[in-house]
């Protein structure tokens, strides 16, 4: 559905050409987000997350490698189609109202009928009743939610959202979640792009992410692959003599962790393999304490990304 | 939309409105009553002059920062993700702005003539610059708008005084029988870019002697034309970061 490919975008001056003062956003980007997918993007600021946001939208040009929505061109594909977009800062006139605001929206999308498709907009965001409120009086989360109410005004096929928990309190990021899931769940073919620093948030909505550092992509990290594979463990033993040795011959692949001698990360095959390896580390006559399953977060994959990419370019 | 837009700008035409007030006190034509007989006493060309800067004025109040203030305040970032286009969204505004001033030339042209005499003396023909003056000032301020972050108004503003002073200066020198400054090619580069106001006037004289004033009249439209042509081009080839 997203093609991106050796995607490369430069930021020159006015007249500048000067090499000195370019700044490469992106370089080699390379993206494939296959139908009904929902792509998580992650990386520390000024990774490139808002010029692919950019380069999505058709807002900018790539320098170098050729982006494609549905085999279009994303300037393309939003004029015909639209993209149900949440920008990072929700910028709507502050003189106009609510019901303005997404009558106007609602009008750019030429939808037909358009005003029960406003009400039902805004009654999923919790913002029906607010038309005639100004959008100046809005706090930044009923901002948020404004922005969030249009984006799902027209029956688009791609999402992308920038920063979309941004403002918004415990109860509406959950909402948004479930928002999410409800508008992918309308249709299979859907995708959604989400670049995010919400790294708790994105793991519980995405299917795959990419981390973006130093405008290059460092690794697609596929979620539900790491939930379909078999977990790691922890695994506590009592103390007694000759404990940690008896750990470290059973499970050969076992990381003490830091400050706790007697508590080990295993990464058993499967159920049967792991069964096998207690029931030899109890036959050895060590006591165990705990026996937990262990699912490795997203941060610690960012953090793991992060910490072999530095030193590269 | 386009109710959508009205709305958008009715302040502006507010501001618009108040505009034609100060237009009808200072202009003086209005205020000759001597001979309120004679319809010839009160040359309407007068009134066509006064329409057509009002007619400017109100193309600078409705469009100033149109493209350049959503650009810099990033409204554009959810108007262009719903399927519409720039060069589209911003044609239909600036037609929606050239109508409303249209219509309010057209006011101000029956109540502006009832006001002051009670009858109207100056012909349709007088609509005529005021529909070429809000086509090239439209123009070029639709060319700055989208050329530069902010400012376009002030910009649009200057080039007017500017044209003024500079047919003035011409003026000035031809009245004196002296031989303008500068090069000849220059002052006819310099004409040639600033907005046409001599070519509307030249107009006015050829209806006046009865003369055909197609010949000024294209060019003017042609300046305006080409600015706006120009804009719509830079607007769809411009990125919007």
């Amino acid at each position: 559905m997203i093609h991106l490919d050796n995607v490369a975008k430069e930021y020159r001056g006015w007249l500048g050409t000067a090499r000195k003062n370019r700044v490469h956003a992106l370089d080699g980007v390379s993206l494939h987000v296959p139908p009904g997918t929902v792509m998580g993007v992650v990386g520390p600021n000024g990774a490139g997350k808002s010029t692919l946001i950019k380069l999505l939208l058709g807002y900018l040009r790539p320098t170098r490698g050729t982006v494609r929505i549905g085999g279009m061109e994303p300037r393309a594909w939003a004029q015909s189609r639209g993209v149900a977009y949440v920008p990072e800062l929700p910028t709507i006139p502050e003189s106009w109202t609510v019901g303005f605001a997404m009558r106007y929206f609602a009008s750019l999308g030429e939808l037909d009928d358009p005003a029960p498709k406003i009400g039902a907009a805004l009654k999923r965001v919790g913002m029906d009743g607010t038309e005639g409120r100004k959008i100046r009086e809005l706090s930044k989360g009923m901002l948020q939610r404004v922005a969030i109410g249009q984006a799902l005004l027209g029956e688009r096929e791609v999402m992308v959202l920038d920063e979309p928990t941004s403002g918004l309190d415990p109860e509406w990021v959950a909402e948004l979640r479930a928002i999410v899931a409800e508008w992918r769940a309308a249709s299979p073919g859907r995708v959604a792009l989400i670049s995010s620093h919400d790294l708790n948030e994105l793991e519980r909505t995405a299917d795959r992410v990419a981390v973006l550092v130093a405008g290059q992509v460092r690794e697609v990290i596929d979620l539900r692959a790491a939930e379909a594979r078999f977990p790691a463990y922890r695994i506590v033993v009592d103390s007694t003599p000759h404990a940690a040795q008896a750990v470290l011959a059973c499970f050969p692949d076992a990381v003490a962790e830091e400050g706790s001698p007697l508590s080990f990360r295993v990464q058993p095959a499967d159920v049967e393999d792991l069964d096998r390896r207690v029931a030899a580390l109890l036959a050895r006559g060590v006591a165990l304490r705990a026996l937990a399953p262990e699912r490795e977060t997203l941060e610690q994959r960012f953090r793991e990304v992060r910490k072999r990419g530095k030193g590269r370019p | 939309m386009i109710t959508l837009y009205l709305w958008q700008l009715r302040w502006r035409i507010v501001a618009v409105a108040v505009v034609c007030l100060g237009f009808y006190l200072i202009e003086p034509s209005f205020h000759v009553h001597a001979a309120a007989g004679s319809a010839d006493y009160v040359p309407p060309g007068e009134i066509a002059f006064t329409l057509a800067n009002l007619a400017a004025a109100s193309m600078l109040v409705l469009l100033t920062d149109f493209i350049s203030g959503d650009r810099r305040r990033g409204y554009f970032r959810i108007y262009f993700s719903h399927p519409t286009r720039p060069v589209s969204f911003y044609a239909l505004r600036w037609t929606v702005a050239y109508a409303v001033t249209m219509l309010i030339v057209c006011a101000f042209f029956i109540l502006a003539q009832l006001a002051a005499w009670g009858e109207i003396r100056a012909g349709v023909g007088s609509l005529a610059q005021p529909a070429l003056f809000a086509l090239i000032y439209g123009a070029v301020l639709a060319f700055f708008s989208v050329v530069l972050p902010v400012g376009d108004g002030a910009m649009v503003l200057s080039i007017y005084f500017l044209t003024d002073l500079w047919l003035g200066i011409l003026g000035m020198f031809e009245e004196a029988q002296l031989a303008p400054p500068g090069p000849f090619l220059l002052r006819q580069a310099v004409s040639f870019v600033l907005p046409p106001h001599l070519a509307l006037r030249d107009a006015y004289d050829l209806v006046v002697t009865g003369g055909s004033p197609w010949a000024p009249v294209s060019f003017a439209a042609g300046y305006g034309v080409f600015w706006l042509a120009l804009a719509g081009l830079l607007l769809w080839r411009r990125e919007w970061p």
